[in-house]
């Protein structure tokens, strides 16, 4: 790695967690708005108010959130040459599929096409929480041994005591399952 | 063409509302880009190489078969290659099984693995309660240096956990790793007093298992 491509990673690593953050609150708000909504009028109001506001742009926000989460992990393995592991391989099959569906999904304004990406959304996520564990307690592979090539319990990144390159995959996938759960079974006309 | 007008204003209305939104969103994105910078500016940052973590390792004798793992390993009863390198600080270290007339214990170990982060501290502790099999030539091979992996670099971390035994610097390829039939980390290597190897294993090892293991190399 050149010393300047070097420099480029804490901070590259820094935005990308920083992104995670503000996605996991976006997530957190948008559940607290849908079930405090079930009992509370204010968070019913709020959230329709969110939904409304949010709506014509959600699946074009959905496939802004799966390219930067494309972009980040091909910076992180071809710039900043973190080799990728057999899980992160495997939540990056169900990422990369998603930048092309979801950005037809948007053109298309298909609420059928976007909701087709949820069964992926879903396994990615499984992958990503059984890979954070995995990093967090490494003993849960069993051999525990470490793969000398690529192996899954190396954590590259870590930020804010809890954020590691899974993790924040698994708020790439939350963040664009809200927004494809946004979507209603009608989409506003576009002028 | 008034009711044209007024359809148009609510359309006007939700375009600004989506305007504002995106707009909202682009300036969080280019605020949070500004604080990364910012944060991570001063910073020490990433080691660009990994080159003066590793040494030219010099390998005598025939290497070992990859290992399999434990049940029927090849390389039982095989005689342990030679290796001839240097510490970090660039002293001379051999490795040279049998020479010395006491068996020898040899773990290769990567600064990044977990495993090997919890294992070595085990190793260190049962040396210091003296639970250890004395008459064993014990050493570290630090191999698999990566200078972007974690816990960069080996030589810091060695030093933290008071790494007691003489450690050997692999070269950048993994010579001694391959010389030794390495298929994970850590891995520990137990040698005879002739220089032929008694047991290879794979994995990281609780305190009882060093112990068992290293004992087995005074027995008999």
């Amino acid at each position: 790695m050149s010393p300047i491509v070097g420099s480029t990673v804490p901070t590259a690593s820094l935005f990308l967690a920083m992104l995670s953050v503000v996605a996991e609150i976006a997530v957190v708000t948008g559940v607290a708005l849908w079930l405090g909504g079930k009992v509370w009028p204010t968070f019913a109001r709020a959230g329709v108010s969110a939904r409304v506001a949010l709506t014509p742009s959600a699946l074009w926000l959905a496939w802004i959130v799966a390219l930067v989460c494309v972009l980040g992990s091909l910076y992180l393995s071809e710039v900043a040459h973190f080799i990728p592991c057999t899980l992160c391989w495997y939540q990056r099959i169900a990422m990369y599929p998603l930048v092309v569906l979801l950005l037809v999904a948007a053109i298309k304004r298909s609420r059928e096409i976007a909701r087709a990406t949820l069964p992926l959304i879903a396994i990615g996520a499984a992958i990503s929480t059984y890979h954070y564990l995995l990093e967090r307690f490494p003993s849960m592979a069993g051999a525990a041994t470490c793969d000398p090539a690529a192996p899954c319990t190396i954590v590259w990144i870590w930020r804010f005591h809890y954020l590691s390159i899974p993790a924040m995959a698994l708020s790439g996938f939350a963040l664009i399952a809200l927004l494809v759960l946004l979507v209603p079974s009608k989409l506003p006309e576009q002028e | 063409m008034p009711s044209a007008t007024k359809r148009k204003a609510p359309q006007q209305q939700a375009r600004t509302k989506q305007l504002r939104l995106w707009a909202i969103i682009g300036a969080v994105v280019v605020g949070i880009a500004i604080v990364a910078i910012i944060a991570s500016t001063g910073g020490s940052g990433t080691p660009s190489s990994s080159g003066s973590e590793t040494r030219s390792v010099t390998v005598t004798g025939d290497a070992l078969p990859a290992f399999p793992g434990p049940d029927a390993d090849p390389a039982v009863g095989m005689a342990a290659p030679t290796l001839a390198g240097e510490s970090f600080g660039g002293q001379p270290v051999t490795i040279d099984p049998g020479s010395t007339g006491n068996p020898t214990a040899i773990w290769f170990v990567a600064h990044w693995c977990p495993h090997c982060q919890t294992e070595l501290p085990r190793i260190v502790s049962l040396s210091q309660q003296g639970a250890l099999a004395s008459g064993v030539d014990v050493y570290a091979v630090s191999t698999g240096v990566n200078a972007s992996a974690p816990n960069y670099p080996p030589s810091a971390w060695l030093r933290s956990v008071g790494w007691p035994f003489p450690v050997m610097a692999d070269s950048a390829e993994g010579a001694t790793g391959k010389a030794y039939g390495l298929a994970g980390f850590p891995y520990l290597v137990l040698i005879d007093a002739e220089g032929n190897v008694v047991a290879r294993h794979s994995g990281e090892l609780g305190e009882d298992g060093i112990a068992l293991a290293l004992g087995q190399l005074t027995m008999g």
